[in-house]
């Protein structure tokens, strides 16, 4: 099991110390539904996305950052997710920040992840909270300040009726 | 298989040469002809899938609408009653329109009868295995049992005991897990330890939730015909929002592209096999594109979907098998494995036509042991239908606008929600309806009904919601059931439409339904726990009230959007 959208211990452990203990906003707490959703968005993903990044050029990341969350959340307030990227990590040239993002959540920036070349490697796992279905973004800040954005939609059914 | 004039008069040379008089083979048309096979290369795997508990012969009507969306639309799979018979040129009124559409059905059923029952498909499997002895291999998709009184009661045990009579090889759940994470590991075994399940039970997107430690073998080894074959199995990937958290609350599923893909090359590279099968409950849409991006799998086996797919899908180099559900069909593909590489294949969806294969007396015999002690309880007469009542299709069938009926009734309700499962036999007229039928529509782990308020909105969402689970237009995010079935009220849906603007002008009792009005709702099978009386004892108490059962067509669903709309 390498890096699917589960959390192996070691993927865990690393997550742990890859977020620190004060772990951003949006890391599920306990199980249930979302009933911040109810309280109206925050901010829109639009707002957020112009404060992260300004008017700033995004690449399409497809071919270098790979992003894994389920495509049906089995708990919409833990959903696991995690972000790698093939990417050199030396001092000139690494991964500095990852960023979750998502477009549906009341507050949609959900974490930001800050790395160093000392990390050996441009991963993140977290578990999220998604408080309805819709796209959920991964956003790659290289060190020389490009950015770099894939994304998938993550649907928070109400389920039944399997056949 | 594709029978073609050519094939005939093949398969009539080859039985002449076995010495077979030609007049065994009937007439042209004769169910017998579906029973020659001509064999092939060193591998024959037989697979049934989603037998849902059906012990004894059914009637189970393929379904009238099965509508693909995009690019799907129109093709094998999304293709029923004239378009599946002009697609793989096979005629109406034959057996195979008897068995591959609901064509003619009350006709056919008259005139085929009914199908499957293990004590018939146990017959033709021995057939098969003293014909092509050590190079057979059996495996079941899963979805066995559940769907009868005798599986609930027995909590699966009495479809495990069948399954082992049958020497069932290789198995993956969905359903199975209705029952519990324990009484699975019972039954089935689990990594370290064999349960009552003769065979394999594997499942390689089964792990529990925190540790991602695989709770049961991902895939298992066989030889056959010697040959090396690895089987890896997908169990449903949607079980935990597919039904009550309760059963699995500590256990991740889903579709894994990429440790399906470790597998595979383990498989190939560390364990030498010569052929990769993948025993799958994904559903047709979602075999067809995981075969797409795996690589190295010969062949799937799939289920879930209630598909009955009269020849393979060819995916790449890939073999995409579906082999329909209740029982109705054996799936023999004849394969020529040589050194790791598939060379040529031969398949047929064999239709069990229990009127045209004896039953297998061992097997008979245990079918009657179990059910021995409820023969009288289930076999009680209720009513009598005029109306043929079946469920399978992307919309309400007849049988669910009766248990629609039976809950709005029960719960005095304004609309009735009931699942679209695709399981649950078909009742042709004049046919007596028992007890037992009654539960194999409704004989799941959390059968309670409930009654609470609903506002048009929320009705609106979520009938929403589930058309999604259908009709994405990406299979993976599809769920596999067909539409929700509603009672009290009527609507129109586009497939085509994104999730949101799919349906439209729903209407209750004919006025135009309010968002922000409250509505008395009911339904059964809530993912939440509820404590109404069980949907069996709602259905058999309103069919006993009826005592006959006559449907007039009702207009319930307009779909449009389609190519003429």
């Amino acid at each position: 099991m390498t890096e699917d959208h589960r959390i192996s211990r070691r993927t865990a452990l690393i997550t742990l110390s890859a977020l620190g203990v004060a772990a951003a906003g949006g890391l599920a707490a306990m199980p249930g539904t979302a009933w911040a959703q109810a309280l109206g968005q925050n901010e829109s993903v639009e707002d957020a996305m112009k404060r992260l990044f300004g008017g700033k050029p995004m690449r399409d990341g497809a071919a270098s950052v790979k992003l894994d969350v389920p495509l049906i959340a089995e708990n919409g307030a833990v959903v696991p997710i995690s972000v790698s990227v093939d990417s050199p990590m030396t001092p000139t040239n690494y991964v500095k920040h990852i960023y979750v993002v998502a477009d549906k959540n009341r507050i949609p920036v959900v974490t930001r992840v800050t790395l160093s070349p000392e990390a050996g490697r441009a991963f993140m796992g977290a578990n999220i909270r998604l408080g309805e279905s819709g796209d959920v973004r991964a956003i790659v800040e290289q060190s020389d300040g490009s950015l770099l954005a894939v994304k998938r939609e993550v649907k928070v059914t109400v389920g039944g009726c399997g056949g | 298989m594709d029978v073609s004039r050519r094939d005939l008069l093949r398969l009539l040379a080859v039985a002449a040469g076995a010495g077979l008089a030609p007049r065994s083979l009937e007439a042209a048309d004769g169910p017998a002809r579906l029973l020659a096979f001509e064999p092939l290369g060193n591998v024959t795997l037989l697979h049934i899938t989603d037998a849902h508990a059906t012990l004894r012969p059914v009637y189970y009507r393929e379904p009238d609408s099965v509508i693909g969306v995009g690019a799907e639309r129109g093709r094998p799979p999304f293709l029923t009653g004239a378009e599946l018979l002009r697609a793989y040129h096979l005629s109406p009124g034959t057996v195979e329109a008897y068995a591959y559409t609901y064509l003619d059905f009350a006709t056919l059923a008259a005139r085929y009868g009914r199908m499957g029952g293990y004590a018939h498909l146990a017959t033709l499997v021995k057939r098969v295995r003293e014909e092509r002895a050590g190079r057979t291999l059996l495996l079941d998709g899963g979805d066995t049992i559940q769907g009868s009184a005798t599986a609930l009661w027995s909590r699966g045990e009495d479809m495990v005991r069948v399954s082992n009579q049958l020497g069932v090889e290789v198995f993956t759940p969905h359903w199975e897990f209705v029952y519990g994470l324990d009484r699975v590991k019972e039954l089935f075994g689990d990594r370290e330890q064999r349960g009552v399940f003769a065979g394999d039970f594997v499942a390689h997107n089964v792990a529990e939730l925190n540790w991602a430690e695989r709770p049961f073998r991902p895939y298992t080894i066989r030889d056959v015909g010697g040959a090396r074959v690895g089987v890896i199995g997908q169990a449903f990937p949607y079980t935990p929002v597919s039904h009550p958290r309760r059963f699995v609350p500590d256990l991740t599923f889903g579709i894994q592209e990429d440790g399906l893909q470790a597998l595979v090359n383990e498989l190939r590279e560390g364990k030498k096999v010569d052929l990769v099968v993948l025993l799958s409950h994904n559903g047709v849409a979602v075999d067809l594109k995981l075969a797409g991006r795996v690589h190295g799998l010969d062949v799937v086996l799939g289920g879930h979907t209630h598909d009955a797919l009269p020849q393979p899908l060819l995916v790449g180099k890939t073999l995409v098998v579906n082999s329909g559900s209740h029982g109705k069909f054996l799936s023999r593909l004849d394969l020529d494995v040589q050194r790791g590489r598939l060379r040529g294949y031969r398949y047929r969806l064999i239709p069990v036509l229990a009127q045209d294969v004896p039953a297998d007396p061992d097997m008979a015999r245990l079918i009657e042991e179990i059910r021995r002690p409820y023969e009288a309880k289930l076999g009680e007469r209720l009513a009598v239908s005029e109306t043929l009542l079946y469920r399978r299709g992307n919309f309400n069938g007849t049988f669910d606008e009766l248990i629609l009926d039976a809950l709005l009734r029960d719960a005095d309700a304004q609309i009735a929600f009931s699942p679209g499962f695709r399981w649950g036999i078909t009742i042709v007229p004049g046919q007596e309806i028992t007890p037992e039928d009654a539960y194999a529509h409704t004989a799941v782990t959390y059968p309670n009904t409930w009654v609470r308020e609903m506002t048009g909105s929320e009705i609106h969402q979520l009938m929403e919601d589930v058309a999604d689970n259908l009709f994405h237009p990406d299979p993976y995010y599809r769920q596999g059931g067909d539409m929700v079935r509603l009672g009290g009220l009527t609507y129109t849906i586009d497939p085509s439409k994104p999730v949101g603007r799919r349906i439209r002008d729903l209407r209750v009792a004919g006025r135009a339904m309010e968002p922000a009005r409250r509505y008395k709702a009911t339904g059964w099978a809530s993912l939440a726990e509820v404590d109404g009386p069980p949907a069996w004892d709602v259905v058999a108490g309103h069919l006993k009230s009826l005592g006959r059962v006559k449907l007039a067509p009702r207009a319930r669903v307009r779909v449009v959007g389609r190519k003429g709309d």
